[in-house]
């Protein structure tokens, strides 16, 4: 990657973001004034220690939770400007979602899995779409199984798959590798660096793994609700998994 | 695309709606086939008449549904009916003289006249039904009468004719396939009352509509004139009408059958959004707008209507023929009842089918749609369950509509506080079941036990505030019925079976061996055998300035000789006052004047008639009606039924009488119970299947990680089957104290029903716990099995695979 920092775009853009949760009497601050900005055809890896909001920032950004202040941008469209329609439309046709688990329905194959977004836009897409789509996480041949039939990691695939198909601009996956062996993650990552390197896409990662974030252009940490800490952003290769694993422990000694 | 893929995905969930919603339709198109053929139609005694013509409706009888209709006298009858036929376009046209009549060989009485007596006419009747001559030909002179088929005689046998006011020996002269027995013109004009109704067929190629406006110009506006399909009309008139008790039978097959189809699926699509929350949060997830999933729950629910209703359709037709052939042996439908109309009652079940099965998912599809999408990332919280207040408010009006009718029992007759009690119950149910989300939590928070299990329960229960609700509705709804219908049928049995003699005067009664009324002449020879005078009903009418008087021709009680007797009532509506003469047109359309006495009727005959005559005059002016029966106080009760064998009538004890109506009474009230019981007993064993066995599988997870922490076997399926049980015995007991309000109600409304004369009657309330137990038993039965049977499946398998498995 070659881009300055002047004239690239921001494709997600999060300013003093803040979200309670009421959790019976108490109110945790799930965000707690987070801001970040992540740059158009980047690959950033979210990390942190367990409850420090990395989930929640992540569903904010795909619009599927709102803050309860701060503002968010993603592809240019002011999140908190629009309704509930609105926001279900822009999550469709803008961003892509892979889930730690539970992605897909049980009552469709694969292939009508990785169709759903693109079917409920009312877009013209068909079975060669999605036999593309499988293709590129190399699922073509499993296009007509059912999820009980499929393995964790294959699922996984076919929800990057899903994720891939309506080309959003953005990528959101909570944890993806998180259930799965060295080698299966290693697969869904390279899908994930691929959509980045190969179709200019965002993708914004949240894990737990020195390893996964080694593979992103930046690496994020979060703690309590904020953005702690942030490095990278200057290319491939500037990132080792011992080098982000010595700076995460410096934090969490903090 | 995906509707279709989840309902065949979800087909075992969606199985227990499909099945009652099937269930459902099926009944709705069955009872439906049934009434669409029960519908009038032309009677085949008129049905080449293309003109019938009545005179206008003049009030009502005193079972306060039949016409009374206005009278023409013979003379002006028959010269507009030959006025009628002398025009262009009529072939002819007949004044119809129609009577009582009771053909006897010997002692024996012959055909069945069970579909109404008035069966006799004159031969020019002939003209106007569809049956063919099959042997023989007209009766000539006064001594031939041509008999239907039905009634086993030949050309030439020989026979007895009793009409009301005579006996005559006949010879048969021709057979028919018809239902009337016809005489001679001249010995029907003296054997009719008058004429009631005047018929004409119009000159083949005529126009049928002309001559139904050239018949109305004749009779002029005091006549009802119909042509076509109007003429179904006259067949309720015409005595062979429907059944009264079969229509509500049928009623109340439709009714429930539309609230199950609802309850059905309506709660089993409520409950499958509970358990597919996360499938449905994951569509939203990836983009499916609260619409796009209302519409497809909508979706489902269509196909899933659609393919029940068709089902049910097919079992509709076979279940019309089966319950057709039951009521009309149960005397529920007449017994000339046949299939007639299928296409368009099915069609209509069907549509009913589908929208119910719509409609029922509304309310679920909306709260599908407010499925948040982040839902799919949490486990399925146990989501702290607030009752929504309009629950409350509902429970709320629910309970105050059910205080209204417990309070409007104690007021109403016996036939609407019946309704109200009923009523009552039901709203009630309605209150507890709308609430129960709110108390049954609290309810098992009571259950004592520090045992582990026993701490599982409540805390389930608290989370589960819907899942129980479901699954106590089933209970609560049956004891509610049950108690109700039940306890109902008993409390006004017993009090009837106590209060009730002697509301007929005398020992005895003589009524028609066919269920027909009585000739003068068995009147008189019981009079022969009587202590005193008979209590005799000659039930008939009079007109006052046009309207009709219902009365009643007496014996016993009789007013003098060529005066009336009218109560206070019949006097205050026409201004009448002791002793006036007042001008009034009898039932055979001719004018007269009598002196009038005011009194008050004694209760048998308040019920019956406004205004008493002496039984000679009613007699005089209504020569073709039979008298109801006599009751009496017998000298000779052996010799009397001997002497009356030739009439057709025999003897009977009253206390017989009574007790033999009161037990027909009952055992139609006990019949409707029991079907209401055993349909909701399906729905019960239906629904509770489906919810159970929904909740079961949604809790799979639980019950995996319940085995891995080493719960044994029978303690996972101990607890399902514990919370379902209390569930049904709480619905039990809280159906039958709801209950109970109406059937005090009752109780107090029934008090003033009775023989004014000895007092307010003393009524308890009865309830058939013989009945009642095993019914009770067996909804908790059904609620145990039905709990335990999903969870025994699942469990079979071991902990470790269910907790590997998906969702
Ligand atoms: N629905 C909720 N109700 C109450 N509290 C919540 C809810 N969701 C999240 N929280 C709280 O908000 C905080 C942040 O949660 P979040 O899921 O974003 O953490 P995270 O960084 O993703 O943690 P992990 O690494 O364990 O996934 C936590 O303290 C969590 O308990
Ligand atoms: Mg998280």
């Amino acid at each position: 990657m070659n881009t300055t920092p002047d004239t690239a775009r921001d494709a997600i853009r999060i300013h003093a973001a803040v979200k309670h949760h009421a959790a019976g009497a108490r109110r945790v601050a799930a965000l707690d004034g987070a801001s970040l900005n992540v740059r158009e055809g980047t690959f950033t890896a979210i990390m942190g220690p367990s409850g420090s909001g990395k989930s929640t920032l992540l569903h904010c950004a795909a619009g599927l939770d709102r803050p309860d202040r701060g503002s968010i941008t993603v592809d240019g469209v002011d999140l908190g400007a629009l309704d509930e329609r609105e926001l279900t439309e822009f999550r469709r046709e803008r961003v892509g979602f892979v889930f730690q688990s539970y992605n897909l329905l049980d009552a469709l194959t694969a292939a009508q899995n990785t169709l759903l977004p693109a079917r409920l836009a009312g877009a013209h897409a068909g079975r060669r779409d999605a036999l593309d789509a499988l293709d590129l996480v190399g699922l073509r041949d499993r296009a007509d199984h059912r999820p009980h039939q499929l393995s964790g990691g294959e699922q996984q695939r076919v929800a990057i798959a899903r994720a891939l198909l309506a080309r959003p601009p953005v990528i959101c996956a909570d944890e993806p590798t998180g259930a799965l062996d060295l080698a299966r993650g290693r697969q869904v990552l390279d899908h994930l660096r691929a959509a980045v390197d190969v179709h200019g896409r965002t993708v914004l990662v949240v894990t737990h793994d020195p390893a996964v974030a080694a593979r992103a252009d930046r690496v994020v940490f979060m703690a309590d609700g904020r953005i702690a800490d942030a490095f990278g952003a200057d290319g491939a290769g500037g990132l080792t998994a011992e080098g982000i694993a010595v700076r995460m422990a410096g934090l969490e000694a903090t | 695309m995906i509707a279709f893929a989840m309902v065949r995905h979800r087909l075992r969930a969606v199985l227990g709606g499909l099945v009652s919603l099937a269930l459902a339709v099926a009944l709705l198109s069955a009872s439906a086939i049934v009434i669409a053929s029960s519908l009038p139609t032309v009677p085949p005694r008129y049905e080449r008449a293309d003109v019938l013509a009545v005179p206008e409706a003049a009030g009502t009888r005193s079972d306060g549904v039949t016409v009374a209709r206005a009278v023409w006298t013979r003379d002006e009858a028959d010269a507009m009916a030959e006025e009628i036929a002398a025009s262009d376009g009529v072939a002819a046209a007949v004044a119809e003289r129609r009577f009582d009549v009771r053909v006897m060989d010997g002692e024996r009485v012959l055909g069945d006249a069970a579909d109404g007596a008035f069966d006799g006419a004159g031969w020019a009747s002939f003209g106007l039904g569809g049956s063919r001559m099959l042997d023989g030909g007209a009766p000539s002179g006064a001594d031939q009468v041509v008999l239907p088929a039905s009634y086993g005689r030949s050309v030439g046998d020989r026979v007895t004719v009793l009409t009301a006011g005579a006996e005559r020996p006949m010879t048969v002269s021709g057979v028919t396939g018809g239902e009337d027995v016809l005489v001679s013109d001249a010995v029907a004009d003296a054997a009719a009352t008058g004429v009631s109704l005047i018929g004409a067929v119009s000159a083949p190629g005529a126009d049928t509509a002309a001559a139904g406006e050239l018949v109305q110009g004749v009779l002029g506006p005091g006549a009802e004139v119909f042509t076509g399909a109007d003429r179904s009309a006259m067949e309720a008139e015409s005595g062979g009408s429907g059944n009264w008790a079969g229509q509500q039978l049928l009623a109340l097959l439709g009714v429930l059958a539309v609230f199950v189809s609802v309850f059905a699926v309506g709660t089993a699509f409520a409950f499958q959004v509970a358990v597919r929350r996360r499938e449905l949060a994951l569509l939203r997830a990836v983009g499916a707008s609260p619409g796009q999933v209302r519409r497809m729950l909508l979706g489902e629910a269509a196909l899933v209507g659609i393919a029940a209703s068709l089902a049910g359709a097919a079992l509709g037709a076979p279940g019309a023929v089966l319950l057709g052939e039951w009521m009309v042996g149960h005397e529920l439908l007449s017994s000339s009842w046949e299939v007639r109309s299928v296409a368009v009652p099915v069609a209509v079940a069907v549509l009913i089918g589908v929208a119910t099965a719509v409609a029922g998912v509304l309310g679920a599809s909306r709260r599908a749609a407010a499925v948040a999408p982040l839902e799919a990332l949490r486990p399925e919280a146990p989501r702290s369950e607030t009752v929504p207040r309009w629950r409350l408010w509902a429970a709320g009006a629910a309970a105050l509509a059910g205080a209204a009718l417990a309070a409007a029992t104690t007021r109403g007759d016996t036939g609407e506080a019946i309704g109200f009690a009923l009523g009552s119950s039901l709203a009630l149910a309605a209150a507890s079941a709308v609430a129960a989300p709110a108390y049954l939590p609290r309810l098992f928070a009571l259950v004592p036990g520090r045992s582990p299990l026993a701490e599982l329960l409540r805390a389930e229960a608290a989370a589960g505030a819907r899942r129980l609700a479901a699954t106590m509705l089933p209970a609560l709804l049956i004891s509610a019925l049950a108690v109700t219908v039940l306890g109902l049928t008993d409390t006004f049995g017993a009090a009837v079976d106590e209060h009730s003699r002697g509301e007929i005067p005398g020992e005895a009664m003589v009524m028609g061996e066919d269920g027909g009324g009585l000739t003068d002449a068995a009147l008189d020879r019981t009079r022969e055998h009587a202590e005193g005078e008979v209590f005799s009903r000659l039930s008939t009418g009079v007109y006052v300035d046009g309207r009709w008087v219902e009365s009643v021709g007496l014996r016993r009680d009789a007013p003098p000789e060529g005066t009336v007797w009218a109560s206070p009532a019949t006097a205050a509506r026409f201004g009448w006052r002791e002793g006036d003469t007042v001008e009034l047109t009898w039932r055979d359309g001719t004018a007269g004047r009598v002196p009038v006495t005011i009194g008050p009727f004694p209760p048998e005959l308040e019920l019956w008639a406004e205004l008493a005559l002496s039984h000679d005059l009613a007699r005089e002016h209504d020569p073709g009606t039979f008298t109801i029966a006599a009751g009496f106080d017998p000298v000779d009760a052996e010799a009397l039924s001997s002497a009356l064998a030739d009439q057709g009538a025999r003897v009977e004890a009253t206390a017989q009488v009574i007790d033999d109506g009161i037990a027909e009474e009952l055992r139609l009230m006990r019949m409707f119970a029991w079907i209401i019981l055993a349909l909701s007993l399906g729905y019960a064993v239906v629904s509770l299947a489906d919810t159970l066995s929904l909740a079961t599988s949604a809790r799979r997870r639980d019950i995996a990680l319940l085995r891995v922490n080493g719960v044994h076997r029978w303690q996972a399926a101990a607890l399902p089957a514990a919370e379902s049980g209390l569930a049904a015995a709480a619905g039990l007991v809280l159906g039958t104290l709801l209950s109970l309000p109406g059937l005090f109600a009752l109780t107090v409304g029934l008090r003033d029903d009775f023989d004014p004369r000895r007092g307010p009657a003393e009524v308890s309330v009865h309830l058939p716990w013989a009945e009642l137990g095993p019914l009770f038993a067996a909804c908790l039965a059904i609620g145990l099995l039905a709990a335990l049977v999903p969870a025994a499946r699942t469990l079979r398998r071991t902990p470790a695979s269910m907790a590997a498995e998906r969702e």
